[in-house]
């Protein structure tokens, strides 16, 4: 009998969310009423567009010519033998174009904005690989690009504040409150209350009011596609037996999950920072320790004190530093169908480190910490078992920062 | 009956003026003074007085405000002492309405029934939820009943019809009509078109109506009031106390001057 429900709540997973926007009783819109029409214009817009042969022939043909879709799979030999134990496949997200999984989002919300005939793109951005992206996509299609950052962020990651500004986009140093990512957050709405008509706010994952949790999940749900069929390809039909992913706001796991949603045989698992430990006040593991509130418009499991007030967060990813998480990872994790765990930041530089001396990848810190129970879970599993990874991002970005902490220069 | 029905019952816009609402962060600059601070601003005018819950992820506020949130949360202000704060304005103040002003997670997490049980004790009136949209407000009608309090409904200028039937369907006290686009701050000008979007408002509308945002004197409020019931002011208000950290006799002065000129103008 328990069975039956839970199957029928899996079937409902290819019909969230609802039209309010609502996965189970997460997401909607919980935002003031001037924004409320302004997100409804943009769900209606998204509807209408995204089924437009013009949109989908031109995202589709950006992947494959500009991104370099699709992403290949990669059968880890040596870093499966050194774990002992099941077969690590990797799926390449780190070799797109810009670095990383976002630009599969930055794009599509770029070209949304151009067939809405917005003037301008805002973003926010925490150590900026989102905002380099949006950049991207938006000297790509010809949109002006404003991105805001807390002084914090612009200090720390430099390189990126420099790429922004060679791709266009006017950075926005942010000098409010903490000055760092929320902070950016309520600088970029502010400027996007003064002319929603004419500007475009793109959403760095699968967060905020409805529609952009299920708009970037549809962006990113091309990783899921793409892998299926790959891995299926190389193992005579097979489906994992699990996937994993790290889990900030959620976009790349959403995007790699979509893809096995209804195949129940496949565990997905997504893998959240653990920071310093799950026992300090210095984590980010929103499932494993939130409760359930309201955060930058949407309902989630919300890392909060007992006031409502969201906590202080920490990763050494600076990409999965957020106190909120996607609301249909919540559904997924109430449901069952996904399982959450974390790597503590030591168990994320040991994979980081692990990965690149036993297959020649620098994976990011963010992705680094989906390596890191992988191949803990690796070694517990046996030979014929197949976990498939997603490798979010490249970690150039994080090279030098890694190379001082260990003592390598 | 509801103190807010109560004052719109009674205030009469010819010997009164029409309705002036002001907002305050409690907890600037502190928790005791904001009670003292609300007392003598009602002293100077104030009609309602909506007291803002700090939150420190304001989405539909302006910097101003912004600001003082994060001020009230370094000084661990808590929807405890905002309640604490409303039964101190209620000792001095037997109607005026009070209007608990907050985002929906502080409410949710502080327990919804709860939040609204120990206000209304406190001597509450009414509450404004700002990002609990129309469509979400189902799920807390019961509990205010309960306790008769009001939800305030926030109308948009760019609300449309459908929208607005529904939301004056279930309109109590009266109806906060947002006056521009955008976050909560002072405006050198309000938009031109108002006016008109106000009389539509009004028309429809079982309960009064009162302009918010934007407003910071006596000229952009006769401008707002010219067809609706009244104005909101807040971020002109709560700007007073931000000026210096300790904040002076000057500021508490200069923002019942200002309460004193608006309701001036609206009378």
């Amino acid at each position: 009998m328990k069975g039956n429900v839970e199957n029928n709540a899996m079937r409902d997973l290819n019909n969230v969310p609802d039209n309010n926007g609502f996965f189970g009783e997460f997401g909607g819109q919980a935002v003031p009423e001037d924004l409320k029409k302004i997100m409804d214009e943009i769900a209606e817009a998204y509807k209408n567009i995204c089924k437009s042969e013009d949109f989908i022939n031109e995202l589709q043909s950006l992947a494959k010519y500009y991104v370099g879709r699709p992403s290949p799979i990669y059968f880890a030999q040596r870093l499966t033998e050194k774990c002992g134990g099941a077969k690590i496949f990797i799926k390449r997200e780190d070799l797109n174009h810009t670095g990383a999984h976002k630009i599969n989002h930055s794009i599509g919300e770029a070209l949304l904005a151009k067939y809405m005939n917005k003037t301008k793109v805002i973003a926010e951005t925490g150590a900026g690989q989102h905002g380099v992206a949006m950049a991207t996509a938006c000297a790509l299609v010809g949109l002006d690009c404003e991105i805001h950052m807390g002084e914090v962020d612009v200090i720390k990651e430099h390189p990126n504040v420099t790429k922004m500004k060679i791709l266009g986009a006017n950075v926005i140093t942010v000098t409010s409150g903490t000055k760092t990512l929320k902070d950016a957050v309520d600088s970029a709405f502010v400027e996007y209350l003064k002319d929603p008509q004419n500007y475009f706010y793109a959403i760095g994952s699968v967060v905020g009011p409805h529609p952009f949790p299920m708009m970037v999940r549809d962006f990113q749900s091309v990783i899921g596609r793409e892998a299926k069929e790959q891995f299926a390809e190389m193992n005579n039909g097979a489906l994992p037996d699990y996937v994993v992913a790290c889990v900030g706001g959620g976009s790349n796991a959403i995007g790699m999950f979509s893809g096995f949603m209804n195949d129940l045989g496949v565990k997905l698992i997504g893998v959240e920072p653990a920071g310093h430990g799950l026992d300090t006040d210095h984590h980010a593991a929103t499932m494993t320790k939130g409760t359930k509130g309201e955060i930058h418009g949407f309902k989630c499991y919300v890392l909060q004190d007992e006031q409502g007030e969201p906590l202080p967060v920490h990763s050494i990813a600076s990409g999965l530093d957020y106190p909120g998480v996607g609301p249909q990872h919540c559904l997924l994790k109430d449901i069952k169908r996904a399982e959450y765990v974390s790597a503590t930041d030591k168990e994320c530089l040991d994979a980081f480190i692990t990965l690149s001396r036993t297959e020649g990848i620098i994976p990011a810190l963010e992705s680094s910490h989906a390596i890191a129970y992988t191949m803990k879970l690796a070694k517990t599993l046996p030979k014929e078992a197949t976990i498939l990874v997603n490798l979010s991002g490249r970690g150039d970005k994080d090279a030098d920062y890694v190379a001082k902490k260990l003592n390598l220069i | 009956m509801n103190r807010v029905d109560q004052f719109f019952k009674n205030n009469d816009p010819k010997t009164n003026g029409k309705a002036l609402t002001i907002y305050y962060t409690c907890g600037v600059p502190s928790v005791e003074k904001s009670a003292k601070y609300i007392n003598k601003l009602i002293d100077a005018g104030a009609d309602i007085v909506e007291l803002g819950v700090p939150f420190s992820d304001p989405v539909a506020d302006g910097v101003v405000i912004q600001e003082a949130a994060q001020k009230a949360l370094i000084n661990n202000v808590t929807i405890q002492d905002v309640i604490a704060t409303t039964a101190k304005i209620r000792e001095q103040h037997k109607d005026t309405p009070i209007v608990l002003f907050s985002y929906y997670n502080v409410i949710y997490k502080y327990g919804v029934e709860k939040t609204f049980s120990e206000f209304a004790n406190a001597g509450g009136d009414a509450v404004l939820i700002v990002d609990l949209p129309h469509e979400e407000q189902q799920e807390i009608f019961e509990d205010l009943e309960k306790h008769n309090l009001h939800l305030i409904q926030l109308v948009a200028p760019e609300t449309n019809e459908s929208r607005l039937n529904k939301i004056v369907a279930s309109a109590k006290g009266f109806i906060y009509m947002v006056t521009v686009n955008g976050v909560t701050g002072q405006r050198t000008e309000l938009p031109v078109d108002l006016s008109k979007k106000i009389q539509k408002l009004v028309a429809k509308s079982p309960v009064p109506v009162l302009a918010g945002f934007g407003i910071s004197n006596g000229t952009t409020a006769k401008i707002a009031a010219e067809n609706c019931d009244g104005v909101i002011v807040g971020s002109a208000i709560v700007k007073k106390f931000l000026d210096s950290q300790y904040c002076s006799k000057n500021s508490i002065e200069s923002a019942c001057n200002l309460v004193k000129e608006i309701k001036n103008a609206l009378s």
